[in-house]
């Protein structure tokens, strides 16, 4: 089977799994609609204040949920023995990686364009060069898959798991968080061409951990 | 504060966690050899 | 061979006091207030060394960790080497980062700025926190090891990036001009021979501690191993007792 075959095999075990439990849709996704409507309790939505900063706490939003969805991607490969069955099915770790990631990405893409949604709702947010955001958007949760997924294998099957994969995720994602929001505040002020660099970094932050994963992730899905 | 005042908070600051730091590998390294043999590997000072 | 490493260990220990005796003597008393800064210019004596101690820490670590996953250098050896290097990375990181607040306080007037020094800095000791916390779960030397060796590495190929991201961003808001030219000011006379002194005094230091440290997780390994072969032949030792 092709690498791409058995990724997609993994991605849609994991969508099936997300799917019957629509723990994302039922947990995940309303868990980032609070945290936008606390940030209005935080910040006063009288002050203009929102709109300029919605881009960061739209950003930040997605984060905390995509640390709950990476979480519970390793969460489902703890029960019922699948993390063995996963070892000796023969598939390529990267490919698992992949498929992993890929889910996960997923997932967050449709929270985003709800949380966008939300945004523009909420914050009173007006929406330009659409083109723009949806790129960076796309590479940014690329990005914050892939580096999640390599340290959700790190931390899984730990007792310790649910503290140490947020330390250890939230500093690597860093740059995730500034390019993701430059590149949408640069969109959203008119400015399109301001967004290229940042969407640049963006690549360069997913490149590497994409390529990181694909040579980490099966000797660390070897280990008890 | 006066400058003087952040010089030495800083220097002594420092000294402190150093000295701290220092202090904890001792005693820790002492607990270790005494739980080992003497003709373990690692000893020494 | 104890005997000799006895000897490093002191000559080591001795060197390092010294230097840091001569530390103290340049930084806190021969050499001169800077022409700008005043008194506060001490606090660079100790800020700067502590900085590249951070990195020098954080280097042996990646190194070390890269030389445990490759198969034809693998040796538990570097896996030890890597988590002493790290606690002591973290020692002078957040060193670094509270002397830069005392230093930025009376030069600056604030005790914090979002340049590309700074937040890599801090980025870098929340990924040796993580580091270090991912170290301290049990399990078997070999699967913590190279479980560690990845942490490390995944850490040390963003900390470039998460550097040359802030300093776009600093750049492109054009702030910061003023800190720049401070932090890097040419330095003359006896301010560059304390400096100096302070590089040297540190570097002797984390070599002395990193030594220290190495040699206590030797130690602590091997208590491990010992106990949990004392447990395992009491259990054995119970399982024959046991009548067929």
């Amino acid at each position: 089977m092709t690498l791409l075959r058995q990724a997609l095999l993994v991605a849609g075990k994991d969508l099936r799994i997300e799917v019957r439990s629509r723990v994302a849709l039922n947990q995940v996704l309303p868990f980032a609609g609070v945290v936008l409507l606390l940030f209005a309790f935080a910040l006063d939505p009288d002050r203009g204040l929102l709109p300029r900063v919605a881009p960061g706490l739209f950003w930040v939003a997605v984060l905390l949920a995509g640390l709950l969805a990476l979480s519970r991607a390793f969460a489902v490969e703890g029960e019922n023995g699948v993390r063995d069955a996963l070892r000796l099915s023969g598939l390529d770790g990267a490919a698992v990686f992949c498929g992993k990631a890929m889910a996960v990405a997923a997932q967050l893409l449709a929270l985003e364009v709800i949380l966008g949604f939300g945004v523009v709702v909420l914050y009173d947010l007006h929406l330009h060069n659409l083109g723009v955001v949806v790129a960076a958007s796309l590479i940014a949760t690329a990005g914050l898959a892939a580096a999640g997924t390599v340290y959700g294998v790190l931390a899984a099957g730990l007792r310790v798991r649910e503290t140490l994969f947020p330390l250890l995720v939230l500093p690597v994602v860093a740059p995730v968080m500034l390019g993701a929001t430059r590149a949408w505040e640069a969109a959203l002020s008119g400015a399109p061409s301001e967004a290229w660099p940042w969407v640049q970094l963006l690549v360069v932050f997913c490149v590497i951990y994409v390529t990181m994963g694909w040579l980490a992730f099966g000797p660390l899905l070897e280990e008890t | 504060m006066t400058d003087a005042g952040y010089v030495i908070g800083g220097w002594t600051l420092t000294g402190v966690a150093i000295a701290g730091y220092v202090g904890r590998l001792w005693s820790r390294s002492r607990r270790a050899r005494r739980l080992l043999p003497p003709d373990e590997p690692g000893g020494g000072s | 061979m104890r005997f000799w490493a006895r000897r490093g260990t002191v000559v080591l220990g001795g060197l390092t006091a010294a230097s840091l005796v001569v530390l103290v003597v340049l930084g806190l008393f021969v050499s001169d207030p800077d022409f700008q800064q005043g008194d506060a210019v001490r606090l660079m004596y100790l800020h700067v060394p502590a900085a590249w101690v951070s990195y020098l820490a954080y280097g042996v670590t990646s190194l070390a960790s890269a030389l445990y996953l490759w198969k034809r250098t693998r040796a538990q050896a570097w896996d030890t080497l890597a988590g002493a290097s790290a606690e002591i990375g973290v020692l002078f990181t957040g060193l670094t980062l509270v002397l830069g607040s005392l230093w930025g306080r009376p030069v600056w007037n604030v005790w914090w700025a979002w340049d590309a020094r700074i937040v890599s800095t801090a980025v870098l000791f929340f990924l040796y926190l993580g580091y270090l916390a991912l170290r301290k779960v049990p399990a078997d030397p070999a699967v913590r090891a190279r479980r560690s060796a990845i942490a490390a590495l995944a850490a040390f190929v963003d900390v470039p990036v998460v550097h040359f991201s802030v300093e776009w961003w600093r750049t492109l808001h054009q702030k910061g001009t003023v800190f720049d030219r401070e932090l890097n000011p040419a330095i003359e006379g006896n301010l560059a021979w304390a400096l100096l002194s302070g590089v040297v005094a540190f570097t002797l230091l984390y070599l002395y501690l990193l030594e220290r440290r190495y040699r206590l997780a030797v130690m602590e390994e091997a208590i491990e191993g010992r106990a949990l072969d004392a447990a395992i032949a009491e259990r054995r030792a119970e399982a024959d007792v046991v009548p067929v």
